[in-house]
């Protein structure tokens, strides 16, 4: 019960905050008559989404779908990678500087090839999100793995532990919490790649809906397509963060500890 | 309580050091010279060092900070290799020893993984052993309940106070049974009244599980009340400046530090210490 009640009481300036935001926003558009296919109003918005909500559903799955997909084959091709470059130094040396050309090249404008590539089906929409949001993964595993404590290196050599055990026994383990937070960072990401794939050409998704929206003069429409992408990022993030919660339950409470009053 | 408790292993022992018995040599260094290569040029951290320490003796590295006494434990652990001279464990190469998984490290601040209970812990070595389950719950068993920890098996180290982390860290490196105990300042870290509480804790399991023990310090007393000999080393470069025999009977209260005995070695050893 008074955990409902903290609960409560550490929401409650945000939320009355947002509140806050959508009064204003509704107020200012009344009072100064501002054109909804300028800026509608929060009321109009809710309402072009209660209209349309039977023909959102599909269009949010593929989206969900090809962000989804991409975060998952991004996030494991990028944990193989990391366990690779941790291994081997040569391979590191080799690809280090070749994933940081990588993540300097704007994927977005690489965006049209892909749809050469991968024509306009959900092929293009896993892969543009899968290149966006593998690069966190990795950069945050490597760094996970490799800051283990030396000495604790320095016990496993003495008891001859084999490269294997200190990997599963000692690296991985170390890195979970950092490999969480490159995942935190890869789904907006990832839902990013998805709607640009959807920009280039689709006949559907949320990034189809916009296109379609703004080709009609349809701004509230607009707003809920986006809307609806930041819906689906908290979603995934909350998904994310339940599994953090779930597995590091106990374990990593020193990271936290002190955070929070 | 343990004070009051005749201890045969260790009045065996009290006789066994007045007839001239000779024991196995457990580890030895032979002219060893360290040099550690820097920006700055390189810095002598051992020059030709050589010591005996027996098999089941406790052996205290005495020395201010920069000495090479600790440099001197990740030889005989293998971690590093001396620049010139020879380390052997038991007569055979540090490599066979680590092999033989004959080699426990106690670090100052405990080194666990904050990710593992207490018992999960101590079960790291264990698991890279290969030991089937059930004898590895028995081993996790007795190694908690020796050094006081029975009941504690699930907490996570950071629910632990310091003293009980260089506890689990003490039965960690106790639960594969290795013959030799490699202690860098192991005590360092932790409040006086503790570390007095911590040594009595050493001492019986010392005499319990009949180990080789090299204990790294910077304290004077400590090494006097833990050690069989103390090895005193000065700095720049790392040497040995005295080896003193330490003859204060066993077992040890702690009140034994009030007694002239204590005295007269603690200032021998100061003397050594200040010698150059």
């Amino acid at each position: 019960m008074s955990d409902v009640g903290e609960v409560l009481r550490r929401g409650l300036p945000s939320f009355v905050t947002v509140l806050g935001f959508i009064v204003c926003w509704q107020a200012l558009v009344m009072i100064f008559h501002v054109p909804s296919w300028l800026l509608p109003a929060p009321s109009v918005i809710w309402m072009e989404f209660v209209k349309q909500s039977h023909m959102l559903g599909k269009h949010i799955v593929v989206t969900a779908t090809g962000a989804l997909g991409g975060l998952v084959v991004g996030a494991a091709c990028g944990l193989v990678l990391a366990v690779l470059m941790v291994q081997s130094r040569l391979l590191s040396r080799i690809l280090m500087p070749l994933l940081v050309i990588d993540q300097s090249i704007p994927k977005m404008a690489l965006a049209p090839i892909f749809v050469i590539w991968f024509g306009t089906g959900m092929m293009t929409r896993v892969v543009i999100a899968m290149v966006i949001s593998f690069f966190p993964v990795v950069i945050n595993a490597i760094r996970g793995m490799t800051t283990v404590d030396r000495r604790v290196n320095d016990l496993m050599t003495t008891i001859s532990a084999s490269r294997w055990n200190i990997m599963t026994k000692v690296q991985l383990p170390n890195a979970v919490p950092y490999i969480f937070s490159g995942l935190k960072v890869a789904v907006p990401l990832s839902i990013i790649g998805a709607v640009v794939a959807e920009f280039m050409q689709s006949d559907s998704g949320l990034g189809y809906i916009v296109l379609v929206a703004v080709g009609n003069v349809n701004t509230p429409m607009v707003f809920v397509a986006v809307l609806l992408m930041a819906l689906l990022s908290l979603t995934l993030f909350a998904v994310i963060s339940g599994f953090e919660w779930l597995l590091l339950r106990g374990r990593f409470n020193y990271l936290t500890a002190g955070n929070d009053t | 309580m343990t004070l009051v408790e005749a201890n045969p292993v260790a009045s065996l022992r009290d006789k066994a050091a007045k007839v001239p018995a000779v024991e196995a040599n457990d580890i030895t260094l032979n002219g060893i010279s360290k040099i550690f290569t820097t920006r700055r040029g390189d810095v002598h951290a051992l020059d030709d060092v050589s010591l005996s320490i027996h098999r089941k003796e406790f052996v205290c590295l005495l020395g201010p900070s920069g000495c090479g006494k600790s440099t001197i434990l990740t030889l005989i652990a293998g971690l590093a290799k001396p620049s010139a001279g020879s380390v052997t464990v038991d007569g055979r190469s540090v490599e066979a020893a680590r092999r033989n998984h004959r080699i426990g490290l106690v670090f100052q601040d405990a080194v666990l993984l904050p990710w593992r209970t207490a018992s999960e812990n101590v079960s790291l070595p264990l698991e890279v052993l290969k030991i089937p389950r059930q004898e590895r719950d028995n081993r996790i068993k007795a190694a908690l309940a020796l050094v006081g920890l029975t009941g504690f098996e699930r907490r996570f180290p950071h629910e632990l106070s310091g003293g009980m982390r260089q506890r689990l860290g003490i039965a960690r490196a106790l639960s594969f049974d290795p013959q030799v105990l490699l202690m860098d300042e192991p005590f360092g870290a932790l409040d006086a009244i503790t570390r007095d509480n911590m040594s009595i804790e050493l001492l019986r399991i010392w005499e319990h599980r009949q180990k080789t023990v090299v204990f790294v310090t910077h304290s004077i007393s400590e090494a006097v009340y833990l050690s069989d000999r103390v090895v005193v080393m000065t700095p720049r470069p790392g040497r040995i400046a005295g080896i003193v025999e330490n003859l204060l009977p066993r077992p040890r209260p702690l009140r034994i530090r009030d007694s002239s005995e204590f005295i007269a070695l603690s200032r021998q050893l100061r003397d050594l210490l200040g010698a150059e």
